[in-house]
Order: C-alpha cells, then sequence, then structure tokens
C-alpha cells in the first residue's frame, strides 16, 4: 500500500462516504517499508495536482515523517529542482505500509493492511 | 526548492527506522518480503490458494462462511450476494493460481483505452485479477482492486515485478525457465479455462514485464467489492471494469456496480466495461442471440498426475444450487463449452503454466492441493454443485486424465446481449461515450450523464 494509494481511498462504508471524517484513513500500528523504484517524472509532475495535498500531509506526518509544507511544490519547482522530485517520489511511490490498519475517522472501522495489500470487504453489517 | 522542502533524507531514515529490517536489505529482498511476506514466489503461487486463511489479507474473504448467509437471506439483495459468493468469489479464491496463469495478455479495446491515458492520470482497475492490465500504459498510475484476495496476492506479485529497477538477470531466468519447456512445466498445463471472457492466446507469457519494457511502473493493489469500493468519489481520471459485472447475479447489481465505477471518475473521466457476449456466434462455445444469458460455466482444475492426492472430503453438499433456471441450457452448451475449453487451455497454459511465478520448484501435485486444498468449506459447494452438473462434461474432456481427479468450478455468468450493457450505464447515470463488440465480449466507454446531479454528493 504506497502513501499515494492512499491519497485516494476513504472508507468503503456508504455512509461514511459524505463524511470528511472519512478522509484520509488513518494509519494504526503501520510498518513501513520501503521500495527501490524508478523514478518517472513526468509521471509526478502531472501527479501532482490530482493530490489532495491537506490529506497528504495529514497522512505523512500520521506515518511519522517530518510536517509537509502547507502549500504544494508547483509542477515549476519538480521540473527544476531534481531533489525535490525524488523526495516525492520516495514518499508517493516507494513508501510502502506493510502491516497495519487503516481506520475511518467517522465510523471507526479498522481495515487491516497485511503483506503490503489493504483488504476494504466490509463485514456484512456494514455492507 | 524554496518555501517547499518535503521530507528529504530524513524521511528516508524514518521510513527506516519504521520499516522491518530485511524489508530493506536490498531491492530483491524489498520487492520479495513486499509482494509475499512469508516467503518465495512459489509458495505464494500455491500458497495463497491452498492456505487461503493463514495468507495474510486472503484471510477475511475465505473467513466468510459460505453456509452461512444462505440460511439467514431473506432479502434479495442479500441472498443475490450469498449466491454470488458461492459461484463467483469462492471459485476465483480457489482457482486464482491457474487463473492468473491464464491471464496475462490484454484485450486489445482496453489496450488502447489504456494507452489513450494522459501521463500522471490515476486510474482504476475494478476487479483487476492478476492485475494484467496493471503496467499497460506506464505513465499513469493505476489502482487495482478485486474481491478475491488470492487473485490480488498474484497482483501485488506483479505490481512488485514491474516496479523492479531494470534487471535482466531474473527475467532473462523466465524466459529461458519458459523456453525449456521442462517436464515439469508441462504438467503444470492442468488448467482447463473454460470461461473465455478474459481470453489470452497469448504469444507472451510474461506475466511481469512486457517484453521490451524498460519504464519502471508503480501501482497498487487493494482487496475490495465492487459494490463497495474505497476509492474516494470523483477522483480518478479513469476506470476500467474488465470481465467483472457479467458476474453478478442481478440486473440492479449490476447497474450498482457500474453505478459505482462512475461514481469514483471525475467529471469528464472515463470508465471501460467489458462484458461476456450472449452473441457469440463466432465461437464454438454454442451461445447465441435469444439463447439463455444467465449461466454456470464450469472452470476444470484438470490432473494429468498419475497419482493425485485425494481431494478433500466434501463437508457437505450444503449449497445446493438455487436458480435452477439458470442452469436449465447447461446440457447445450456445456459440451462445447468444454471442448473450447480444452483447446483454449492447452494453447494458453504451455508456455505459461506457474512457471512464471515459479520458474523452478512446483510441486508435482500442485493442481490438486490447489483443487482441494482451499477450504472445503470455501470451494465445495461451487465444487460439488459441479460435479452434479457438469460431471459428464469433464469427463469428455480429459480422456487423459483420471476424470475422477479433476476438480470442476463453476462460475456464474450474465452473458450480455446487443445493447444491454448501453443501457446499463443508462440505467446507472452514465452516458455512452462509445461501445462495440471484440472477440465474444461488449464493451462500452462511459462517462457521467451531463445531467447528473449526484456528482455533488
Amino acid at each position: 500500500m504506497k502513501v499515494m494509494t492512499l491519497n485516494f481511498l476513504t472508507c468503503a462504508v456508504k455512509n461514511c462516504k459524505s463524511s470528511n471524517d472519512s478522509f484520509p484513513l488513518h494509519p494504526k500500528e503501520a510498518e513501513l517499508a520501503k521500495d527501490d523504484i524508478e523514478i518517472n517524472p513526468q509521471l509526478l509532475i502531472n501527479v501532482l495536482p490530482r493530490i489532495d495535498w491537506a490529506a497528504l500531509r495529514t497522512t505523512s506526518t500520521e506515518l511519522g515523517f517530518p510536517t509537509l509544507p502547507e502549500q504544494p511544490p508547483s509542477p515549476e519547482d519538480l521540473q527544476s529542482d531534481e531533489a525535490l522530485l525524488k523526495e516525492l517520489h520516495e514518499l508517493l511511490m516507494e513508501t510502502q505500509m506493510m502491516e497495519g490498519k487503516l481506520v475511518c475517522g467517522h465510523c471507526g472501522h479498522e481495515y487491516a493492511v497485511k503483506n503490503g495489500v489493504a483488504n476494504f470487504l466490509l463485514p456484512s453489517h456494514l455492507v | 526548492m524554496g518555501a517547499h522542502s518535503l521530507p528529504s533524507a530524513s524521511a528516508a531514515d524514518a521510513v527506516a527506522k519504521l520499516a522491518a529490517a530485511e524489508a530493506l536489505k536490498s531491492t530483491a529482498a524489498s520487492a520479495a518480503s513486499a509482494s509475499s511476506a512469508p516467503g518465495s514466489s512459489t509458495e505464494t503461487a500455491l500458497g495463497t490458494a491452498q492456505g487461503a486463511s493463514a495468507a495474510g489479507g486472503a484471510g477475511p474473504v475465505t473467513a466468510v462462511p459460505s453456509s452461512d448467509t444462505p440460511s439467514v437471506a431473506v432479502d434479495p439483495e442479500a441472498e443475490a450476494e450469498a449466491y454470488e459468493r458461492a459461484n463467483v468469489h469462492n471459485v476465483y479464491e480457489a482457482i486464482a493460481p491457474h487463473f492468473s496463469a491464464t491471464r496475462y495478455k490484454p484485450w486489445p479495446a482496453v489496450a488502447q483505452f489504456l494507452h489513450a491515458q494522459q501521463p500522471g492520470y490515476v486510474g482504476l482497475d475494478v476487479g483487476c485479477g492478476n492485475g494484467k492490465y496493471l503496467g499497460v500504459n506506464k505513465n499513469v498510475f493505476m489502482v487495482g482492486s478485486d474481491r478475491s484476495a488470492n487473485l490480488v496476492a498474484h497482483a501485488n506479485e506483479r505490481v512488485k515485478e514491474l516496479q523492479k529497477p531494470q534487471q535482466q538477470q531474473p527475467e532473462a531466468e523466465v524466459v529461458r525457465a519458459r523456453i525449456g519447456g521442462s517436464k515439469k512445466e508441462k504438467k503444470q498445463k492442468q488448467e482447463v479455462p473454460t470461461g473465455g471472457e478474459r481470453e489470452s492466446e497469448a504469444p507472451n507469457a510474461v506475466i511481469g514485464k512486457e517484453t521490451g519494457s524498460e519504464v519502471a511502473v508503480a501501482n497498487d493493489v487493494l482487496v475490495a467489492d465492487g459494490l463497495s469500493l474505497p476509492f474516494r468519489e470523483g477522483r480518478a481520471d479513469f476506470a476500467i471494469c474488465i470481465a467483472v459485472i457479467h458476474h453478478m447475479s442481478t440486473r440492479t447489481r449490476r447497474q450498482e456496480a457500474i453505478r459505482q465505477l462512475l461514481k469514483c471518475v471525475r467529471p469528464g473521466g472515463q470508465v471501460m466495461v467489458y462484458v461476456w457476449a450472449l452473441e457469440q456466434g463466432e465461437s464454438r462455445r454454442g451461445w447465441d442471440e435469444g439463447g439463455e444469458q444467465d449461466l454456470l460455466v464450469p472452470w476444470v482444475l484438470k490432473s494429468q498426475q498419475p497419482k493425485p492426492k485425494k481431494e478433500k472430503q466434501p463437508k457437505a453438499s450444503k449449497q445446493k444450487q438455487k436458480w435452477p433456471q439458470q442452469q436449465q441450457n447447461h446440457d447445450s452448451t456445456e459440451p462445447q463449452e468444454a471442448i473450447t475449453a480444452k483447446n483454449v487451455g492447452e494453447k494458453e497454459a504451455t508456455p505459461t503454466s506457474s512457471s512464471i511465478l515459479s520458474p523452478s520448484s512446483v510441486p508435482k501435485d500442485a493442481s490438486m492441493t490447489i483443487g482441494g486444498g482451499t477450504g472445503a468449506g470455501v470451494t465445495e459447494p461451487a465444487s460439488a454443485a459441479a460435479a452434479a452438473v457438469a460431471g459428464p462434461d469433464a469427463k469428455t474432456d480429459t480422456g487423459d486424465a483420471a476424470a475422477s481427479a479433476d476438480a470442476v468450478f463453476q462460475r456464474y455468468y450474465h452473458l450480455y446481449r446487443n445493447g444491454e450493457l448501453e443501457e446499463d450505464v443508462l440505467a446507472a447515470r452514465g452516458a455512452v461515450v462509445m461501445s462495440g463488440y471484440e472477440r465474444d465480449n461488449w464493451w462500452v466507454v462511459a462517462t457521467h450523464a451531463t445531467n447528473d446531479d449526484t456528482l455533488q454528493d
């Protein structure tokens, strides 16, 4: 489970979808790992505007990383600053949540992450 | 960089601190541990189906006893869900390794749709199976989801393979093993994929990187139900749902699935849906216009081993097939289907088998382990029903193997008639951008209807 992916996930429970509390999901007891992935600058620069930066800041902080700046870097920043690009790449693409739970801030349901894969199947009473 | 200082070296440090030590040792170790913590790809390929409950994320799926819901199922929705669990979900859990080994070539129309997406687009693959569409377009980020944890485990393997820094070594080994065509590999060609929906007469059996690929691709996968997706609404640029919705057993659910897909994509975002067609005049399955649309289609796990392990004893044939009307056409459809399947199966399975996932050390009785080891409570209902329905057919295409050793799994399909998919898109408050027919399948590219005022919610 990449940090990037977390930026696009919310609670699978229907009633939670409209709540602001269900996004982003909150990592709990997270075990992280770092994959070695070749950087794809074009993809990253174009992905940037698709990121919910505020949610990324939250996730990043909750995972124990230093606080991100309030505003996202601009595409120009990324284009001209290789180090910045690499940092973003490391955070979004290379950082993996291997084990732990993702908790909905609205209903409190916990989704398990095992072997790097999150499971969003709901118990029948939540469907 | 100025004011924008992202977590830099310190981020990496933090990662390192938190990470399981072995996951960081090397790329190889990282990839291996990330994709299947307990062990090698061999263990994953065979172990997921065998020990579903023990295999990490697989637990929740198999933990749901298939016998529970039917007894309490009073409303149609719950009944439909229970039916799909028995006749779709559990089957895929059981056949995941074999299914995965036969699925590697993208449908042309799907590949075209994916290649049309812009660099940096974020896409979803709902019902991603073994993840064969992840990495088709290397400049988009895709998140695949599937109901089957076992298939997702395979997809995760693929993700890890695709994102590996260029190392010719592993791939070269795979190719060599494949070309070598060792006896062991030949013995792997036990599956007879009877459903042709995710066809693949692929000349290229490499599941990982495509031939000639040199760009590392980042994707991700997760386990989720297509009707309860965890994706934030309106965020994805596009979504695909290939050979999935035809497994849903009521029209309401099929339309709701399309509705869910549409909700995931931003305004203007496109959704491609691909389903098996009723009109298959060109194929030997014998299905065509006017025929029965709701069918159970067998997947035969064949064993060519002289001494197969015994299949686990069925706990009971408790899961009596409901909806008998859906089987009425079996007699007429399955023989052709079985024949087709055999041909397809041999053609497909020979080059790949499990060799990609486990190049050298597959136990000889792998197929039977898979067929029988999925947990009786999970697979037997389908299997038992299958035996009752498809037993004779299974024999017709066994010939060279002990018929009794074959495990037959029935998958439910709704075959779409001409125009039905478009109707469902409209019912899901979508608009049809384009649609077409490709080798026994109908497909549609849909987007939000312009007057869809529910987009805001």
